[in-house]
């Protein structure tokens, strides 16, 4: 483990063991956050706090309501009541593309590789602040050329390489195995937000 | 039976003014349907108001050619805005069920006695394009083999496969961009274009915006080739035959409208004319001159069927692309 992480994962050593524990440094804080359907209540969180620099899992039983506690807090569903912040920042009611901008960027259950698209431009896709992908720069290439070229490209190939894609990099996504697609998803989604993704899978136990 | 003649309308009508109106209808239903995937089934809604918007400000307001024509795409783009901005955040059907509505109420109003004086009512408004045809640098009409236009078709003709050139260029570099990357990861799947940050509701509205606008240059191209606006021109007949056009060339293909379009018009018309032929020199007894009109739809029909089934990604499409689950 690299030093710099070390400190962070030591400061968990000390808190309790126990649910909606305070953590030292959180990333996220999320507070009284319920969604019903109809009679239903699928989800229902008092208080959680995230450590910054961890990886952290949620963990139940099938239905427990994991997934959607998750589409909550990326904006891809609202709650019924609840408040929560990342990175200090109120984030209740704000639009999922905005969510994944101030970078909490998620992935899916059922995995959404694009797949009539190849795998570099899944990746490609993944990157912010564009200028390229604005409506009035698009038909004048010499606008977003240099600035697709200067966008470090080594940070795609960089994490293309370490999930094991670069073979991949030219084929449509839609031709890799499931797995394949899952990293490809996880690449992608690292492409968007430096701080944070939360993933929801079942695709590794 | 006269093949030469049959073969020399086929050709005529397969590059002539009708080609070119559903070519350009067609290339703003692919950028909507063929590259992001929205179901705008009231494509005629956006021809008919700028050849509206064109016909009122000459005809009526007295406005020159030039501001006839903002006038009608400034009329494309508010309609876009209308019928998108309430719809597109919600589930893809909301869009095509409001605008296959709003074309109709559309072609309603324009027919309206209530808005006769505006618009003409039934027989709506005609012979306004003298200034198109004053800039007419052809002064005598074209034969070359088969193919025969007088000086004014020619004229408009070659204006229009100007416009249609011009439009593909600008789909291909849009496309090729990426803004057109976002487009088409719109197409396979919202969420995950969401997840990645993008505003997926301003690509989609500015996708409908310039489908809309794109395909209003048909409408433009209609008004002035017939120097006249009818109503019942722009019917959903237009907006599916429009889709016909674009699924028969290959939809996302740049080329896919206009290939689809020539061979469109170009069956179209030699299966009428052979029949007409055929019934009036005898050598067909069993329909009469009358029915060809609805026989030829019927043949078009079952050609395009046949197509689905064994060529569902049209003439230029890509068989293994359109095999890829989109998941
Ligand atoms: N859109 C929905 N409409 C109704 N019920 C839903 C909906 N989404 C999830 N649920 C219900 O909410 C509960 C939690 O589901 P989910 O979050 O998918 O669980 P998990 O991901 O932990 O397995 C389940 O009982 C599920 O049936
Ligand atoms: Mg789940």
């Amino acid at each position: 483990m690299p030093d710099d992480l070390k400190h962070l994962v030591d400061a968990l050593q000390t808190v309790p063991q126990e649910a909606g524990v305070p953590k030292p440094d959180p990333i996220l804080v999320a507070d009284g956050v319920r969604r019903h359907f109809g009679g239903l209540t699928a989800v229902d969180v008092d208080h959680v706090e995230i450590q910054r620099g961890t990886i952290t899992a949620l963990i139940g039983p099938n239905g427990a309501g994991k997934t959607t506690f998750f589409n909550l807090l990326t904006g891809f569903d609202k709650p019924n009541e609840g408040q929560w912040t990342f990175e200090g920042r109120q984030l209740a009611g704000v639009r999922p593309h905005k969510v994944a901008q101030y970078g909490m960027v998620r992935t899916f259950q059922l995995t959404k590789a694009l797949s009539r698209l190849t795998v570099m431009e899944n990746m490609r896709l993944g990157a912010q602040d564009q200028r390229g992908e604005k409506l009035f720069a698009l038909i004048f290439p010499f606008l977003w050329r240099e600035a697709r070229r200067t966008r470090s490209p080594s940070r795609r190939c960089e994490l293309l390489a370490s999930f094991n894609l670069d073979q991949k990099r030219d084929d449509m996504a839609g031709s890799l195995s499931g797995g394949q697609r899952k990293l490809l998803e996880m690449a992608r989604a690292l492409m968007v937000g430096r701080r944070w993704s939360c993933s929801t899978s079942r695709w590794r136990a | 039976m006269d093949w030469g003649n049959v073969f020399s309308q086929a050709i005529t009508q397969g590059i002539g003014i009708q080609a070119v109106i559903f070519a350009l209808a067609a290339i703003g239903l692919n950028v909507q349907f063929g590259y992001t995937g929205l179901l705008n089934f009231g494509q005629s809604g956006f021809l008919a108001v700028a050849a509206y918007g064109l016909g009122v400000s000459i005809a009526m307001m007295g406005w020159s050619l030039w501001v006839g024509l903002l006038v009608g795409i400034a009329a494309a783009v508010v309609l876009a805005l209308l019928l998108g901005a309430p719809t597109l955040r919600l589930r893809a059907d909301y869009l095509a069920i409001v605008t296959i509505a709003a074309a109709e109420i559309l072609r309603l109003v324009f027919r309206s006695v209530t808005f006769n004086p505006v618009f003409g009512g039934s027989d709506g408004i005609n012979r306004f394009a003298d200034d198109f045809y004053a800039l007419n640098p052809f002064n005598a009409g074209v034969k070359i083999g088969p193919v025969d236009f007088s000086e004014n078709d020619m004229w408009i003709v070659t204006i229009g496969w100007i416009l249609v050139v011009v439009m593909s260029v600008l789909v291909f570099l849009m496309m090729r961009s990426p803004w057109g990357r976002v487009i088409k990861a719109i197409r396979e799947d919202e969420d995950a274009v969401r997840s990645l940050g993008k505003s997926v509701y301003a690509y989609k509205l500015q996708a409908l915006t310039i489908g809309g606008v794109m395909g209003c240059f048909g409408g433009f191209v209609a008004a002035i080739a017939l120097q006249s606006v009818q109503p019942d021109y722009y019917g959903t007949d237009l907006t599916f035959f429009a889709y016909a056009v674009l699924i028969l060339g290959g939809a996302a293909r740049v080329l896919g409208p206009i290939v689809g379009s020539v061979v469109f018009w170009f069956g179209l018309v030699l299966i009428d004319s052979a029949l007409s032929n055929a019934v009036s020199s005898g050598a067909i007894t069993f329909i009469q001159s009358t029915q060809v009109g609805q026989i030829r739809y019927w043949i078009l029909g079952i050609s395009l069927m046949l197509l689905m089934i064994y060529r569902p990604q049209g003439i230029l499409g890509d068989k293994k692309e359109l095999s890829l689950d989109a998941r």
